[in-house]
């Protein structure tokens, strides 16, 4: 390849100066001083860029990235914290909303399938999704890790678990019933349905248990039982923390075809 | 298949009573189906009670207050569970299962 030499090029005001091969513009620097170019080789500049204001580059962009932005979007500080519009960034990622009721971020999918959003902790550690207001805690979604009780609580601002989520699907509050069932008390007596209730003993005529699951924190509970009899009545007894007693009767006990049990407690 | 074993009716007779297991919490358990009922014999039944595991029909409910057990050849008798099951089902605290070592 021949090199052509240029030690210096004078052209008169108002002219452009062009650079051509064969005929063809290569590049060129107006009257005013501009640089164009249809082709920078990148490898080959060599020696210091003057500063460039980034603030007067637009549509510039690097393979993968595209920006049409015309202020600071994405800021990075030297503890390699990525701020959007914040140039402040107080966390690897610090997203601020720019205006008021704006969606800060946005997590979409127009895949076929699921979309998931993950928050991995490490091995045996907690993890929680945290609602503050002016920076004051109000609400955690709070995922104990697997060490522990390995359950979903939703905690207030005082940090007190109102609901846990267990992994066996049960739900544990105040508001949630601690077990439940539907059972046949005739024949060899069986649950339809039930939940938190492992086993239903048939002690004689009208007259069953049911061991719960998982025992209650305490003896306290309020339990309903009712049934679908209109010769007797419908009463509970024995509470106890792992099971409690039912039975349906009028002079003596009477088996029951269908009895329904509800505990709410601690 | 059902647990039956020896209780005290409200008149402090000797009765049969007969445990049948939740289908839900069945599936939870691994084993054959006499080793999960022999879980469950260990869980709800207190220490110490002689049982048996039957598949006998005992559906007929004819003088059913007058039934009582007797011992048979396979009885059985209801175990402690163990440290951990003991926590899993919330038979102890915590602190309870750390100060036996569990």
């Amino acid at each position: 390849m021949s090199t052509l030499t240029v030690k210096a090029i004078e052209a008169p005001e108002g002219y452009d100066i062009k650079f051509q091969i064969n005929g063809v513009e290569k590049a060129s620097i107006d009257s005013s001083g501009a640089f164009t170019s249809t082709t920078i080789d990148a490898t080959a500049l060599t020696g210091n860029l003057p500063a460039i204001d980034g603030s007067s580059l637009t549509g510039v962009g690097v393979a993968g990235i595209s920006s049409s932005a015309d202020a600071t979007a994405i800021t990075i500080n030297s503890s390699e914290q990525v701020g959007i519009g914040t140039g402040s960034p107080t966390s690897p990622l610090h997203v601020l909303a720019s205006s008021a009721g704006q969606t800060v971020a946005k997590f979409e999918s127009n895949q076929a399938g699921a979309v998931a959003v993950e928050i991995d902790a490490d091995a045996d550690r907690d993890s929680f999704l945290r609602f503050q207001e002016a920076g004051t805690n109000r609400w955690d979604f709070f995922a104990q890790g697997s060490s522990g009780t390995n359950e979903l609580n939703i905690r207030n601002e005082s940090g007190t678990n109102l609901i846990q989520f267990k992994q066996d699907g049960r739900g544990l509050s105040q508001f949630t019933a601690k077990a439940w069932c539907n059972f046949n008390g005739t024949g060899t007596i069986a649950f339809r349905d039930s939940h938190n209730c492992s086993s239903l003993t048939d002690n004689g005529t009208g007259n069953y248990s049911v061991s719960f699951t998982n025992n209650l924190a305490n003896a306290n509970y309020s339990a309903v039982a009712n049934s679908n009899g209109s010769a007797g009545w419908t009463v509970t007894d024995s509470h106890a923390v792992g099971s409690l007693r039912t039975l349906y009767y009028n002079s003596g006990g009477i088996d029951i075809s269908e009895m329904n049990l509800q505990v709410f407690g601690d | 298949m059902k647990i039956i074993f020896p209780s005290i009716d409200e008149d402090g007779e000797a009765i049969l009573a007969q445990m049948i297991p939740a289908p839900k919490f069945l599936q939870t358990l691994t084993g054959t189906e006499e080793e999960k009922l022999i879980h469950i014999a260990n869980k709800d039944l207190p220490t110490g009670t002689p049982y048996e595991i039957t598949d006998e029909d005992l559906s007929d409910r004819t003088f059913r207050n007058a039934w009582e057990y007797v011992a048979g050849a396979s009885e059985k008798t209801s175990e402690d569970l163990s440290l951990d099951d003991q926590l899993k089902y919330n038979k102890i605290t915590q602190e309870e299962y750390d100060a036996n070592g569990g």
